[in-house]
C-alpha cells in the first residue's frame, strides 16, 4: 500500500536542504511512543513519507545579487557617490549574509525575507513556482496507480502563507492551455463517431452535456478545485492572514475545507484544516488566524492552542511539534495505524495519573530548560521574588 | 449507510436511468451485460408495477454492477490517438460520478474518501475481492462503479498532471534563468519590483523577454576626447533613468538594449545621452551641459573586455593604455 505523503514548508530562517531532518526524527520518535503503548510495531516511515520543500536559497540569491550590485559601485574608483546611492548601498550591504556569524544573528535579515516575499512579485513568483513544482511533481509521480496515497501539507510561519498561495495558485491556474488545444467541433465529431458506433442517435441531450463536461475536463490541470484535494493542511504559527497575496484573503480562497455556499457544497482544496498557534508566540498575535471562519462544517477546521514552554524560542517548529496536541493531527489524519486507542493516549499524556507515576510519556507544560520553574504559577501567585530568574530563563 | 442516503441514491439512479435514452453502460460490453433489464420501458414497467424498494434496489445495482473497465475495453470505439481515448475515459468517469436530477446536474464524488461517507470502510476501499464480495448489492455496485470511475479518472488525471508538472518545471527554469543566473542583467531592488509588477499575473505564461531598466546606477569610465592621444579618461558615476533590454531567448544568456544615460562627476559637468547594452557590456554617448566636450561612457565590463588579452591582441592602442592608467590611479 502506498505511503501517505506530508509536504513540509519552512518559514523564515537559515534553511537549506535537509532542514526538516530533526523534525522528522522528532515525529518518528513520538509516533513510536503511541505504537509502543498500544502494542503495535508500525514505524512512521512505513506509513508516512515526508517531502521537504525549501526555497530559502532564492532569498539568499536575491540578497547576494543586490549586495554584489551595491559593491560594484562601492568598489569602483569613482570616489564620492551621490547621497541617495550611498544610502542605498549602506542599506544593501547590511543585508549581506555571507558571514556565518551575521547569519546566526540576522533576525531582522530573516524578517526581511518575509518582506521580500510579500512586496516583490518576482521573488514571490519564484518561491511559488518552486513550491508548486515540488508539490505537483510529488503528487503526479504517485498518481495513476491502483491505490492513491493521501497528501497533507504542513507550513510553518512564512511557510503557512507560502503553502496557502502555492496550493491556491496551483489549483486556479490553467496550466495546460498550450498543451491541450481543445476544439469543440472536433470533440463533437469524435463523440458522434463514438456514439454512432454504439448505435445511439448522434448528439443526444446526454451527449451535448457530455461534450460540455468533456470540454471542462479537457482543460483540467489535475490540481483544480474538483480534481485534487489534500487530506490535511496543518498550519503552524499561521501568518497567512498577514502575508498571503493570492486568492483574496485566506478566508475567501479555495485553500480551505469544503463549505456550504448557497445551500450547495463548495469543494475546498483540503479535507481538514488544522490551525496550530502558541499563546506566547508573537507571530500569532498580529492578525491572528481563526480556522473556524474557513468553513461552516465545523469538524473540518480546527483551532489548536498550545501553551507549553520547553525553549525560549516558542516560535520554532520543533517546539510546536513536540507537543502531543500538535503532532496528533499529523498522525491522526495521515497514519493508518494511529487509531482511536492512540488518540486517546494523547490525552492521557497530559493527565495527572502519568504525572504521579512519573511516566516518561507524561508531557508537562514546562520542560527542557524550563522544566524546573513554573513561570505562570509564579506570576499568578503574584510572587515576583523570582521574577528576575523567570525573565532570565525566558529571554 | 443511512436510510436517506440509500433512498437518495436509488431515486437519483432511477431518474438517471429514465433520463438517459440509452445509458452508456448498457451499450457494448459482454453478452452477460447487454441483456440486463434496465431500460426506459423496464423502468417504467417497474415503477408502475409497484416493485418493492428492494427490487428497485436490485435493478439499480445490476446496472451499476457492470465493470465499466470491461465495457470500455471491448467497446467498438477506436481511439485515434491517446488524447481521444483519454477524453472518453474521463467523460465516462464523469458521467458515472454524476447523477442527473430533474433540475440540475449534481456531482456526487465517488473518490475513496467519499465512499466512506456512503458507508464503506477504509478496508472496503482497498479493493480486496474477498472483502468486496461480502458487501451488500448496493454497496458492491457503488464500489465497482467508483472503482471504474477512479480507474479512469486516475489514468486521465495522471496524464494531465504530468503536463502540468512539465509546464511548472519550464516556468521555474525560465524565471530562475532570468532572475538568478549570472548571464542575465542583475536587477536593483526597485527594478525587480517594477519588472515584477509588469509580469503577467497568469502563472502559466512564460517569463517575459523584455526587462525594464529604471533609475539604474552604474560605475564606468567617462572618455572625453578629441583624439585618442588626448583623451581625458576618468572614472565616473552614471545613471540610467529609463530603458529596456530584450533577451534573445529564455535561456537569458544574450540581450541587447538601450536606455537614457546621465553621467555625473565628470569635469565637464553632467552629461546626457543614450546608452546601448549588449550581453553585459554597455557604452553610451553623452553631450555635456557645461564646457566639457562630448564623451563616450564605458561600462566597467566593457573596459574589462578591452583590457583582456583578446582585445589587446587585436589592437593595443593608446586609448586602452589611457583607460588602464585611469583605473590604476591610486
Amino acid at each position: 500500500m502506498a505511503r501517505n505523503v506530508l509536504f513540509l514548508v519552512h518559514g523564515i530562517g537559515d534553511h537549506s536542504e535537509g532542514w526538516s531532518t530533526e523534525l522528522q526524527t522528532l515525529l518518528s520518535n513520538e509516533f513510536s511512543v503511541y505504537m509502543r503503548h498500544t502494542g503495535k510495531t508500525a514505524q512512521l516511515s512505513d506509513e508516512l513519507e515526508f517531502v521537504e520543500i525549501f526555497y530559502n536559497d532564492i532569498f539568499d540569491s536575491i540578497w547576494d545579487q543586490w549586495v554584489e550590485l551595491s559593491q560594484s559601485l562601492s568598489n569602483s574608483k569613482i570616489g564620492n557617490l551621490p547621497g541617495p546611492v550611498t544610502n542605498i548601498n549602506r542599506l544593501l550591504n547590511k543585508a549581506q549574509r555571507t558571514d556565518d556569524t551575521a547569519r546566526d544573528n540576522a533576525t531582522t535579515g530573516y524578517a526581511a525575507d518575509a518582506f521580500l516575499y510579500y512586496a516583490f512579485p518576482l521573488v514571490r513568483r519564484m518561491v511559488l513556482l518552486r513550491v508548486m513544482s515540488t508539490i505537483a511533481d510529488a503528487v503526479a509521480s504517485r498518481s495513476g496507480g491502483a491505490t492513491q496515497p493521501q497528501f497533507g501539507i504542513l507550513g510553518h510561519s512564512l511557510g503557512s502563507a507560502v503553502m496557502h498561495d502555492a496550493v491556491q495558485q496551483l489549483a486556479t491556474t490553467q496550466w495546460n492551455d498550450q498543451r491541450w488545444p481543445a476544439s469543440k467541433t472536433r470533440l463533437i465529431n469524435d463523440a458522434n463517431a463514438f456514439f454512432s458506433g454504439q448505435g445511439a442517435n448522434p448528439v443526444s441531450g446526454l451527449q451535448e452535456e457530455l461534450i460540455e463536461d468533456l470540454t471542462s475536463h479537457y482543460t483540467g490541470t489535475g490540481f483544480g478545485q474538483n480534481e485534487f484535494q489534500l487530506s490535511a493542511v496543518i498550519s503552524v504559527a499561521n501568518v497567512s492572514n498577514l502575508l498571503s497575496r493570492h486568492g483574496g484573503s485566506p478566508f475567501r480562497s479555495l485553500f480551505r475545507p469544503d463549505r456550504t455556499v448557497d445551500g450547495a457544497i463548495s469543494t475546498g482544496l483540503t479535507q481538514f484544516f488544522i490551525n496550530i498557534r502558541h499563546d506566547l508566540d508573537p507571530a500569532c498575535l498580529v492578525k491572528p488566524f481563526d480556522a473556524s471562519k474557513l468553513t461552516d462544517l465545523t469538524h473540518r477546521a480546527v483551532n489548536v492552542s498550545l501553551g507549553h514552554v520547553y525553549d525560549k524560542n516558542v516560535h520554532a517548529l520543533l517546539h510546536y511539534m513536540q507537543n502531543p496536541k500538535a503532532h496528533r493531527w499529523i498522525f491522526g489524519l495521515l497514519c493508518n495505524s494511529f487509531d482511536l486507542a492512540e488518540n486517546t493516549y494523547i490525552d492521557r499524556r497530559f493527565s495527572e495519573v502519568l504525572k504521579m507515576e512519573q511516566h516518561p510519556d507524561y508531557f508537562p507544560r514546562f520542560g527542557g530548560g524550563f522544566s524546573d520553574i513554573n513561570i505562570l504559577d509564579e506570576l499568578k501567585r503574584g510572587d515576583l521574588s523570582n521574577l528576575v530568574t523567570v525573565l532570565e530563563k525566558l529571554i | 449507510m443511512k436510510t436517506y442516503q440509500v433512498t437518495f441514491l436509488i431515486v437519483a439512479a432511477l431518474v438517471s436511468e429514465m433520463a438517459l435514452a440509452k445509458p452508456f453502460w448498457c451499450t457494448g460490453g459482454t453478452d452477460r451485460e447487454t441483456d440486463h433489464p434496465l431500460s426506459i420501458e423496464a423502468l417504467s414497467n417497474a415503477s408502475t408495477a409497484g416493485l418493492s424498494t428492494v427490487d428497485k434496489l436490485n435493478l439499480v445495482s445490476k446496472a451499476l454492477n457492470q465493470n465499466v473497465d470491461t465495457i470500455l475495453q471491448t467497446s467498438r470505439f477506436q481511439a485515434n490517438d491517446e488524447n481521444d481515448l483519454l477524453i472518453f475515459q474521463q467523460a465516462m468517469s464523469h458521467v458515472i460520478a454524476t447523477i442527473q436530477t430533474e433540475g440540475r446536474i449534481e456531482a456526487v464524488r465517488l473518490s475513496l474518501p467519499n465512499l466512506k461517507s456512503f458507508g464503506l470502510s477504509a478496508v472496503d476501499c482497498l479493493f480486496e475481492p474477498g472483502t468486496v464480495a461480502t458487501l451488500s448489492p448496493v454497496l458492491k455496485s457503488i464500489y465497482y462503479a467508483s472503482h471504474s470511475a477512479n480507474s479512469f479518472a486516475n489514468q486521465a488525471t495522471s496524464v494531465v498532471m504530468d503536463n502540468t508538472v512539465q509546464t511548472l518545471a519550464l516556468r521555474t527554469e525560465e524565471f530562475n534563468n532570468w532572475i538568478l543566473s549570472d548571464e542575465s542583467l542583475a536587477q536593483w531592488p526597485w527594478e525587480m519590483y517594477l519588472n515584477g509588477k509588469l509580469v503577467s499575473s497568469d502563472f502559466s505564461q512564460p517569463a517575459p523577454l523584455t526587462q525594464i531598466i529604471a533609475l539604474r546606477p552604474s560605475a564606468g569610465l567617462n572618455l572625453s576626447y578629441a583624439s585618442q592621444e588626448d583623451a581625458d579618461v576618468v572614472p565616473a558615476f552614471a545613471f540610467e533613468p529609463i530603458g529596456f533590454i530584450r533577451y534573445a531567448d529564455r535561456s537569458y544568456k544574450e540581450h541587447i538594449g538601450a536606455s537614457l544615460l546621465v553621467t555625473v562627476g565628470t569635469e565637464g559637468g553632467a552629461g546626457y545621452g543614450l546608452a546601448f547594452r549588449w550581453n553585459g557590456y554597455w557604452a553610451g554617448y553623452t553631450v555635456h551641459s557645461g564646457d566639457g566636450a562630448d564623451a563616450v561612457y564605458l561600462g566597467v565590463d566593457l573596459y574589462r573586455y578591452l583590457q583582456s588579452d583578446e582585445a589587446k591582441t587585436r589592437a593595443k592602442t593608446a586609448f586602452v593604455q589611457k583607460l588602464e592608467a585611469a583605473l590604476n590611479k591610486p
